[in-house]
């Protein structure tokens, strides 16, 4: 990053930030995980070679495409299987997938690609080494992989509004990484360049299976597709319950993505515009304006929740002027405004403004990563935990934990399949064994016990060991005010979309297709640069919230 | 059997939550434990100890009688961090566990007759490496962090996981 200061406004509070309606209402940005890593790409001069590709004319079998990288070489192992249609689902339960991914440490030689061949599309039953660094699997959108095939073979028009319209060859529903059935543990990458930020690896993985898709789907079809379609086809993801708990188990490394968006947009809100950014901002208004329009879900809910926001979104920005925005404190003023809107308007008024300044904010991506977990300060006496308790866990304090709605729900892992599912606590079993993402409870038992308790922390969690988290947790608040959701997980109400949604709003989704308040489709890297653009020079960062190429 | 290091640390992280450690003190014990796997033999020996309640006195410092390593370390290793006078915890041998407890906390265990001494160390950069584990081990911590695992209905099925059972369109 550079050592440089910049001006900036405050922070929006935490307490307004950290709430789930607000993190389920998140857009991506120029921050995003899959955007950075992009920017690497191109900076680096990063070029993709495909060095194996044994394929029948179905589309069966086996591929491998190597990527260079802040010096090191990374391979996408791919291999593609027929599938019954019954036997594809978007659970994490599946057993089998139309095609297996594994992102490999190097390039892989013959008895690598038969060991990868064997295990890759067995997922979790396989076995996996350290020079496997992701594993992932997808699913075809088989109707629009078939109408382009078809197209293709035909010489026919491509279905190209229905191509932008799902926006993706497949759909990966899982993307494994850190250590998992025997991969590399993220220690081994985290300090090489170009995979030093969060999900860099699983990234990585995504946009190369991207590639993969163009060429399978090519290969099929018998003929190329023109680059400007090619780019309009990203990556699907299903994601559910699995994605949440790691917003909960990682509050040092959530606080450092929202505070560096939360600095980002404080940096933004004081920046001189000028004419130039001006006219981009305009132009990315009515960018948005296109991307709402061609954004729509069958959930109905979330259908009239977009409708709303192209209404607000075209009365926020209708009156927009070069000459306004190039006023002193105009990105300031609009923010404020922006704030008398749904959440759903002012967080995309936070992504929109964020857009045109890389040179303010695209160093605070290098402060994303944290390796760091809370550590306890046992020394401090429990009056002074008691403040910091007061000063920043009144949303925790004030939830009346005796009413059962307060504890309707319970997170917890299937003895089956080994997945996180959420349980209705008074009419279910399990609650006995249920996973700690109650932290706002937590918290709030802390607080009835530490009332009237003197002497150091050391003493009170010998004699209430059951607290030790919440004490964690709490102390960690005080440095790192963006650590905690700051809602109850626990609560009848509560709905894991809005967790899921700002996590992958963090590695770049957009498209966001809820299928119910446990799951969504997603879209990754439409409009993101392809690896011909790469080896061109051609590829551009331009790509905030695609738009169909018309 | 070859894990890797997070492996390790996340299904000795739910083993210690399947006999009922409390959460945080069961991420110092994984964290120990995939620090330093020679303790895996001594971790699973503890595991199967039961969690009565320990009995404190803070009158000179801290003495734990019938201390529940797992549990009680932690709040042993706060105390000599935090400067209390003497921190003993009664009839207990050193173990390997104990070795890679002390190493994660940077703390100092020493023998006193029966008992066990704790002071402040100064912290040595801790490894985190894949490694080679018993496969009778391995079946054993996976034992205890089933404990943690609810068995499935057709209901939760349907209405826990989340996603749809058809991907197909």
């Amino acid at each position: 990053m550079k050592d440089e200061i910049f001006p900036s406004a405050k922070l929006r509070k935490p307490n307004d930030v950290m709430r789930l309606s607000r993190m389920g209402a998140m857009f991506p940005s120029r921050l995003s995980f899959l955007r950075s890593l992009t920017r690497r790409l191109i900076e680096e001069g990063s070029t993709v070679a495909r060095g194996h590709w044994d394929m029948n004319k179905e589309g069966y079998g086996t591929a491998v495409y190597t990527i260079k990288l802040g010096g090191y070489s990374y391979s996408l192992f791919a291999v593609t299987q027929a599938l019954n249609p019954e036997m594809r689902t978007d659970r994490v339960i599946a057993e089998a997938w139309d095609a297996a991914f594994v992102l490999y440490d190097g390039v892989p030689d013959a008895s690598e690609i038969a060991r990868l061949s064997i295990n890759a599309p067995s997922q979790e039953v396989g076995r996996f080494t350290e020079k496997d660094l992701c594993l992932s699997r997808a699913n075809k959108s088989v109707r629009l992989f078939d109408q382009i095939v078809t197209s293709l073979r035909n010489g026919s028009d491509l279905p190209t509004k229905k191509i932008h319209e799902i926006g993706y060859l497949m759909r990966t529903t899982a993307v494994y990484g850190n250590g998992k059935f025997g991969i590399a543990d993220r220690n081994k990458i985290e300090s090489r360049p170009g995979l030093e930020g969060p999900f860099m690896a699983e990234m990585l993985t995504v946009w190369l299976i991207r590639t993969f898709t163009h060429d399978l789907v090519e290969h099929v079809g018998g003929a190329s597709l023109p680059d400007h379609i090619k780019r309009q086809l990203g990556i699907g993801n299903s994601t559910g319950l699995g994605m949440a708990p790691f917003l909960v188990s990682h509050p040092l490394l959530l606080h450092s993505w929202m505070i560096s968006r939360e600095t980002a947009l404080a940096r933004v809100r004081v920046a001189e515009v000028g004419s130039k950014k001006s006219k981009q901002l305009i132009d990315l208004a009515r960018r948005a304006a296109q991307h709402l329009l061609e954004w729509n879900v069958p959930d109905p809910i979330h259908q009239e929740r977009i409708v709303r926001l192209r209404e607000d979104w075209s009365t926020f920005t209708r009156d927009l002027t070069v000459k306004e925005l190039s006023e002193e404190g105009a990105l300031d003023r609009l923010l404020v405004q922006s704030t008398t809107g749904t959440e759903d308007l002012q967080e995309l008024v936070v992504s929109w403004m964020l857009e045109p300044f890389g040179d303010l904010i695209d160093g605070l991506t290098e402060c994303m990563a944290n390796p760091f977990e809370p550590t306890l300060d046992a020394s401090m006496r429990c009056d002074e935990l008691q403040c910091i308790l007061d000063e920043h866990c009144g949303y925790a304090t004030k939830v009346n934990f005796d009413d059962p709605h307060s504890t309707g729900q319970f997170w917890y892992v299937s003895e089956a399949k080994l997945e996180p599912r959420i349980g209705q606590r008074h009419s279910e079993d399990g609650a006995d064994r249920e996973s700690p993402l109650d932290i706002t409870r937590r918290i709030h038992a802390l607080n009835q016990d530490l009332s009237g308790q003197s002497g150091p922390i050391w003493q009170f969690l010998a004699l209430f060991p059951q607290h030790r988290m919440a004490v964690l947790r709490v102390q960690a608040l005080a440095q790192n005010n963006y650590s905690e959701i700051r809602d109850n997980l626990v609560d009848a109400d509560m709905a894991p979309i809005d967790m899921l949604r700002c996590k992958l709003s963090f590695f770049g989704a957009s498209k966001f297709d809820p299928k119910s308040r446990l799951w969504t489709r997603i879209t990754m890297g439409q409009g993101a640069p392809l690896a011909s653009d790469l080896e061109a020079n051609t590829a551009s960062d331009d790509w905030w919230l695609p738009v169909s190429a018309g | 059997m070859n894990v890797s290091s997070n492996e390790l640390q996340m299904t000795a992280l739910k083993a210690c939550r399947g006999i009922g450690l409390p959460i945080a003190q069961a991420q110092e014990v994984a964290a120990a434990v995939a620090a330093s796997p020679q303790a895996i033999p001594d971790f699973l020996k503890y595991l199967s100890q039961p969690l009565k309640r320990a009995d404190f006195n803070f009158t000179n410092g801290v003495e734990v009688k019938n201390a529940n390593i797992l549990r009680d370390f932690a709040v042993c290793a706060d105390a000599a961090i935090s400067g209390a006078p003497s921190v003993v915890i009664q009839d207990t041998d050193k173990s390997e566990l104990i070795i890679a407890l002390a190493k994660h906390r940077g703390v100092v265990v020493n023998t006193q007759s029966k008992d066990l001494s704790i002071t402040d160390g100064t912290g040595s950069k801790l490894l985190f490496e894949r490694c080679d584990i018993d496969a009778n081990d391995w079946i054993a911590i996976g034992q205890y962090a089933a404990l943690t695992y609810v068995p499935e209905t057709d209901q939760s099925r349907l209405d826990g996981a989340g996603a749809g059972l058809s991907d197909n369109d």
